[in-house]
């Protein structure tokens, strides 16, 4: 078989001409896949590359980790400040470097993990300063928003298809959830520290719920879509 | 009584050798590959009892690269390396590990069996004296055929000569060195491939034509493809920076056998280089133009006298006192500058012909091909090696961008020059 673009002879079972990239098509001879003069393409030395970077920004992260904690036991006798760079360093760690690890980095499987590393440094710090407001304001806080943000994850990866309008229908509801958690952040902030009620939840209740209204009703309507797409398209 | 066992050899490298080392990168290092392809598949377990009956015959060839506290040095391996099947790209990065556990790679996929070596190792006709001594043997092994050691097949039951593990540079450096090219040159820049992918597109034609149409220019078939190459890249460049003043000159590597100079059989590096080229900014040129420039450069470039003049410097630069007394790390700084600037910087490509690939009559009827390949430059895309063999040349181009826009330019001329060119890639699809 010839390219019919740049006029040479082409390996047998070529799917394309190599120099210009032309499909290879003839009506009246089948081609059969043959194979090629080298073994089939694998990605068998990314894995090393993969994880070299990991690997020395793990190292990066270990330095100043254990530099802080020699420091604080040589000046304190213990731990007394480097628990906070430990636990931050963990935090960031989980979220930069741990997904590196991987070849397949899933958001639904590291989101939660990433939101439970911020939890645990939450949990460090009141316990290291006394104080009692992990589990009345800090887990069902945190635990929240994380649940909020894993539902628009799963969905807008497994349910929804790329650059569908119902899109809309995720996003505005969160954004909508996002507003009435703060009416929950400030009930929780009065139980937990006695703090009477101001009730500033309700503005960005007001914002946020007018943003995931406006975002449900563009989606409810075909109209309105199509004049906002006229209108802002790129 | 036991046999009381060898110290294993070792060797100062040669003086083109020493750049290599402290040239290569993390992704990147200067290696070659010489394949032979059967009439049938090669079977695995025959290669290598070929490579161990060969390995002892070429102790400077089966080495590996070690350092000392002010030198690299090469010392031969113990036990050859196990045969390994190809991957879906040649010349897969020598890594700094590799290279100290054995510096040469011997492959087969199909009915191909390759040999890779890392440049310090030894140059083109170094590499393909051991790949026809391997293939040799390999022949005699799987086809019961007696082999005669000839056209560089070596004996097996001789010992290596004293002359075969000579650094040839030492011995021929002559007083006068010549100044080092530093002009500023062309270099190609396409999107490189994320993953390094090496893209290697080889064109096949007919030597008796290529030879044919050479003559007519008066020219060498070298001079006429190095002026294909540059006809390619003097329109890419004129693609790529519209402004002809703003262009730059396109020189394109021709490495040179000092063997055919100076005499000799060294298994080592024994090449320099001629930067042949073509300034834009003095106009538009015909294909007998270039060509006519090319043959004329390099008749007054490879001669015994200027190429001595081109390695000489090198040579005095090892013997540099203040430079020997230098630990490695320091060197390894010095010759990467060098490198960077003098080394890669003055030319465009490569273009390495190891000529016409000539056999033993008896182990040809089951060789169809022997092809040359080098590995691209640490900050160029592309490079060629070509050979030729029972009436083909084998013009084997390879890219690290994704593009194949020099490909395309170069074949697509053979073709309108009136070749019948055959095309195979390792083209992901």
């Amino acid at each position: 078989m010839y390219c019919i673009k740049c006029g040479v002879e082409l390996q047998e079972g070529a799917a394309r001409c190599p120099l210009c990239g032309l499909k290879v098509y003839h009506p009246e001879i089948k081609e059969t896949p043959a194979p090629g003069p080298y073994p089939r393409y694998t990605e068998e030395d990314l894995r090393v590359k993969r994880l070299f970077v990991p690997f020395v920004l793990t190292v990066i992260f270990l330095i100043p980790l254990v530099i802080c904690l020699l420091v604080d036991l040589k000046l304190n006798g213990g731990i007394v400040w480097s628990g906070y760079v430990a636990f931050g360093l963990l935090t960031l760690w989980v979220t930069v470097c741990l997904p590196l690890f991987f070849r397949n980095r899933n958001p639904v499987i590291f989101f939660p993990i990433q939101g439970a590393a911020v939890l645990l440094l939450t949990l460090y710090i009141c316990l290291k300063t006394g104080g009692h407001w992990f589990l009345s304001l800090s887990f069902p806080v945190g635990g929240a928003l994380i649940l909020i943000i894993e539902t628009v994850i799963v969905l807008l990866r497994y349910v929804i298809p790329r650059g569908d309008y119902r899109i809309l229908y995720v996003l505005g509801g969160a954004v909508t959830a996002v507003g009435l958690l703060c009416i929950l952040i400030e009930f929780l902030i009065h139980v937990t520290f006695r703090v009477p009620m101001q009730w500033w939840c309700l503005y960005p209740v007001a914002v946020l719920g007018l943003l995931g209204l406006s975002m449900i009703l563009t989606a409810v309507f075909p109209s309105l879509r199509s004049a906002l797409h006229k209108k802002f398209f790129i | 009584m036991p046999e009381k066992k060898r110290r294993p050899l070792w060797l100062r490298l040669d003086n083109a050798a020493l750049i290599f080392p402290a040239a290569q990168r993390r992704h990147w290092s200067n290696a070659f590959r010489i394949s032979f392809t059967f009439k049938d598949p090669v079977d695995p377990f025959l290669l290598s009892e070929a490579l161990a009956h060969t390995a002892p015959r070429f102790p400077s060839v089966m080495v590996r690269l070690r350092r000392s506290t002010f030198w690299y040095f090469l010392e031969e391996v113990p036990e050859p390396p196990a045969v390994r099947e190809d991957s879906s790209r040649p010349l897969v990065h020598m890594r700094r590990r590799d290279v100290r556990r054995c510096a040469v790679r011997v492959l087969y996929y199909r009915d191909r069996m390759a040999v890779e070596y890392f440049h310090s190792v030894t140059d083109g006709t170094g590499a393909l004296i051991f790949a026809k001594t391997l293939a040799a043997e390999y022949v005699r092994l799987a086809y019961h055929v007696d082999v005669s050691c000839t056209e560089g097949v070596k004996d097996l039951s001789e010992r290596p000569k004293h002359e075969e593990l000579e650094d040839s540079f030492k011995k021929h450096a002559g007083p006068v060195a010549a100044p080092r090219d530093s002009l500023s040159v062309y270099r190609y820049k396409g999107v490189p491939e994320k993953d390094r992918f090496l893209h290697v597109t080889l064109g096949m034609i007919d030597s008796g034509l290529l030879h044919e149409k050479s003559r007519a220019l008066g020219a060498t078939v070298t001079a006429y493809l190095t002026a294909l190459l540059l006809d390619a890249l003097l329109e890419l460049q004129a693609e790529q920076v519209p402004l002809r003043a703003r262009r730059k000159n396109v020189k394109v590597q021709i490495p040179v056998n000092l063997r055919k100079l100076f005499g000799g059989c060294t298994m080592r590096n024994f090449v320099a280089v001629a930067n042949i080229g073509a300034d834009p900014r003095l106009g538009d040129y015909t294909f007998p133009e270039l060509v006519q420039i090319v043959h004329h450069e390099m008749q007054l470039a490879i001669t015994e006298k200027n190429m001595r003049a081109i390695f000489t410097p090198n040579v005095k630069d090892e013997r540099n006192l203040i430079l020997k007394a230098a630990p490695l790390f320091l060197k390894n700084i010095i010759m990467r500058a060098v490198f960077d600037t003098v080394g890669e910087r003055v030319s465009t490509m490569t273009l390495s012909n190891l000529g016409n690939v000539a056999l033993p009559k008896e182990m040809e009827p089951f060789v169809e091909r022997v092809e040359f390949i080098i590995g691209p430059q640490s900050s160029g895309p592309y490079n060629m090696g070509v050979t030729s063999f029972h009436g083909t040349t084998f013009l084997n181009l390879v890219r690290n961008t994704t593009e194949p826009e020099l490909e395309e330019k170069l074949f697509t001329r053979l073709v309108r020059l009136g070749f019948h060119v055959r095309v195979e890639s390792n083209d992901r699809g």
